[in-house]
């Protein structure tokens, strides 16, 4: 079963050129973690939630590749994180955003979906091989509810019925 | 090619010709070839040098038993030991906390911080090797960098100098010197009473420039020295059991380097010893699997890259070596300096210097070991051989520190620079990298003059 079949189609995206602040109001007022940044043509510029802007609080000598292991020594920091956090809401959500994320085509399978979810998070935006489009996302919740989906139609069908008897 | 018949065991026949050619000539060609190579740095530096050193064997240039014979050993234990022993001990937070306990007994003043970190990046570098140096100081010198809203340029760039040349003040602080030092059978405290009193010198001289040209116009906020300043080292520490575990051991080592030296104890054997009991003593209390766990961890913190780099590089110099070629290198010097010894002390240092600013130090020292070997009978043996050596760990080490490229720690440097935003431009420390490199090198010669030349 290719991606395609358990896409969700129409997800509530970001769009370049808004700012951290923007897109942090519709992460809470749409109740989501991590929204897709498309550009003017469609296309996917990253992916952008509340990780990014916890990653953005911190010093870059922690962030970066090989940096501090521990802040632990950082005391009444409250209040500065707050400012960093004040600093970042004016900042375009594409120089923010996580612009390395892992991607699947439409023809990808839906297991290896599943193994990226696992390994990497979710959401997972989803990519017309041809045209390079944004066609959509997948989910845990997007393809659970299509598992039960199947579940259903599968008992319908009585498949497991068959299985039931010779068990 | 004429090959030789062997009876299946490593010590074969070598041809006398190689597709028309003398072994020489041909040595000398994948030695030009792997050097352009490692210069150019389009690939990896240890895929080059393993290459050039099966390209010997290959071409029957060397076979295999002179292949093992060319294998420094003793480098290649000393190197493995002390960055297996530093990569656990620093799990235990010891370099972050006493970076950040020296910017607060500065009062977190900038004008002092640089001088503090360059000091600290020196000590380091001279009980450590020069990479592992970088790679704990820097992280903590840009957060630092950032609370005190300073430019983190003066600051890296002030690293870079300290660690080449704390590194040359003992036997394991920079590669060049670990080379001389095993090929020699030179002691921890030859070293450090002969190159050791030069990097102290050079170091007061880059403070005061650094002061001068940096330090004295830095300035921040009461208000940021104030955040630096509620910072608790202590808690920078994660595991003191394993801090003393770790500096008993270094301890150890260190004493081992010394004692050792006077009983036929090579450092390679004291440092891989040191660092199988450190493992031992972070080990012994858990569960087999986890023992595993944490000895694997251990062993990853080694840089094989480095290693398998001096490995190639190793056969790579005794193939060209064994074919007489640097012997013919070392008579050619000898010629040009009229056979005196302060003449050709003089050369060496700044040949060293100039060269090991355009291509990676450790090579090129690799290289001028045996070159210098085969001039002993014209200074009176191996004694007389001895202010050649810190000639060249003079001029090697700093000559590291006159590019970008000069030395790992540098490359180290600009990478971790990169990551955090803050690209150092090649031409930009050329400016002043290269001048300063002179200048230092120059103190050394006068060191060397008055000091080393019996």
């Amino acid at each position: 079963m290719p991606c395609k079949d358990v896409i969700l189609p129409d997800p509530i995206v970001g769009r370049k050129g808004q700012t951290v602040q923007e897109i942090l109001a519709l992460l809470e007022e749409k109740h989501i973690r991590t929204v897709p940044i498309l550009d003017d043509d469609n296309k996917l510029v990253g992916l952008f939630g509340y990780d990014q802007i916890m990653k953005g609080l911190l010093p870059v000598a922690v962030t970066m590749e090989d940096g501090l292991q521990t802040l632990d020594f950082l005391v009444g920091a409250a209040p500065g994180v707050a400012k960093r956090l004040r600093k970042l809401y004016p900042k375009l959500v594409e120089d923010v955003a996580n612009t390395n994320c892992h991607v699947v085509y439409s023809s990808t399978s839906t297991w290896e979906a599943v193994r990226l979810i696992t390994k990497y998070g979710s959401p997972i935006p989803v990519i017309e091989e041809k045209t390079g489009d944004f066609i959509g996302v997948i989910s845990e919740q997007s393809l659970i509810e299509d598992f039960k989906k199947i579940i259903q139609e599968l008992e319908y069908e009585g498949a497991f019925e068959d299985k039931a008897e010779q068990a | 090619m004429a090959v030789n018949a062997h009876d299946g065991h490593g010590d074969y026949a070598l041809p006398t010709e190689i597709f028309g050619m003398e072994p020489m000539i041909v040595a000398a060609i994948v030695l030009v070839l792997a050097y352009a190579f490692i210069i150019t740095e389009k690939i990896n530096r240890a895929v080059i040098s393993l290459m050039g050193a099966g390209a010997l064997v290959f071409l029957g240039v060397l076979n295999h038993d002179l292949m093992i014979q060319g294998i420094d050993f003793n480098t290649i234990f000393l190197l493995i030991g002390m960055m297996a022993i530093v990569g656990i001990t620093k799990r235990s937070g010891v370099f972050q906390f006493v970076a950040i306990l020296s910017a607060k007994s500065v009062r977190a003043n900038p004008r002092l911080l640089l001088i503090a970190l360059a000091v600290v990046t020196a000590v380091f570098s001279a009980l450590l090797d020069n990479v592992t140096t970088v790679m704990l100081v820097v992280p903590i010198t840009l957060l630092l960098t950032e609370q005190l809203k300073l430019n983190p340029y003066p600051f890296l760039f002030s690293q870079i100098f300290a660690s080449n040349v704390g590194g040359m003040a003992t036997l394991i602080g920079d590669p060049p010197n670990i080379l001389i030092g095993s090929a020699v059978g030179l002691s921890f405290m030859d070293f450090v009473y002969n190159v050791g009193p030069a990097s102290f010198i050079i170091m007061i001289f880059l403070i005061v420039f650094f002061d001068i040209i940096w330090g004295r116009k830095m300035t921040t906020t009461n208000r940021a020295r104030a955040h630096l300043l509620r910072y608790k080292p202590a808690e920078a520490l994660e595991d003191k059991e394993l801090l003393y575990k770790s500096l008993f051991v270094l301890g150890l080592v260190l004493f081992g380097f010394i004692w050792g030296h006077d009983h036929g104890i090579m450092p390679g054997t004291v440092a891989l010893s040191g660092a199988a009991l450190l493992m031992l003593l972070d080990v012994y209390k858990f569960k087999p699997e986890e023992q595993s766990h944490r000895v694997h961890k251990a062993f990853t913190e080694v840089e094989w890259e480095t290693i398998f780099f001096f490995l190639g590089l190793f056969v790579l110099v005794y193939g060209v070596e064994h074919t007489g070629l640097l012997g013919l290198a070392g008579q050619k010097l000898l010629e040009l300096t009229d056979g005196d010894l302060a003449t050709t002390g003089v050369v060496v240092i700044w040949s060293s210097a100039i060269l090991s600013a355009i291509v990676d130090n450790i090579p090129f020292v690799a290289t001028m070991i045996p070159m210098i070997e085969s001039t002993e009978s014209v200074f009176g043996g191996p004694e007389g051989l001895m202010p050649l050596w810190w000639a060249l760990s003079l001029g090697a080490c700093l000559g590291g520190n006159g590019s970008l490229i000069g030395a790992s720690a540098n490359v180290m440097v600009a990478s971790f620079a990169e990551r955090a935003g803050q690209r150092i431009p090649f031409i930009k420390f050329l400016i002043l990298g290269f001048p300063l490199m002179i200048v230092t090198t120059a103190i050394a010669t006068v060191y060397f003059w008055f000091f080393i030349l019996p």
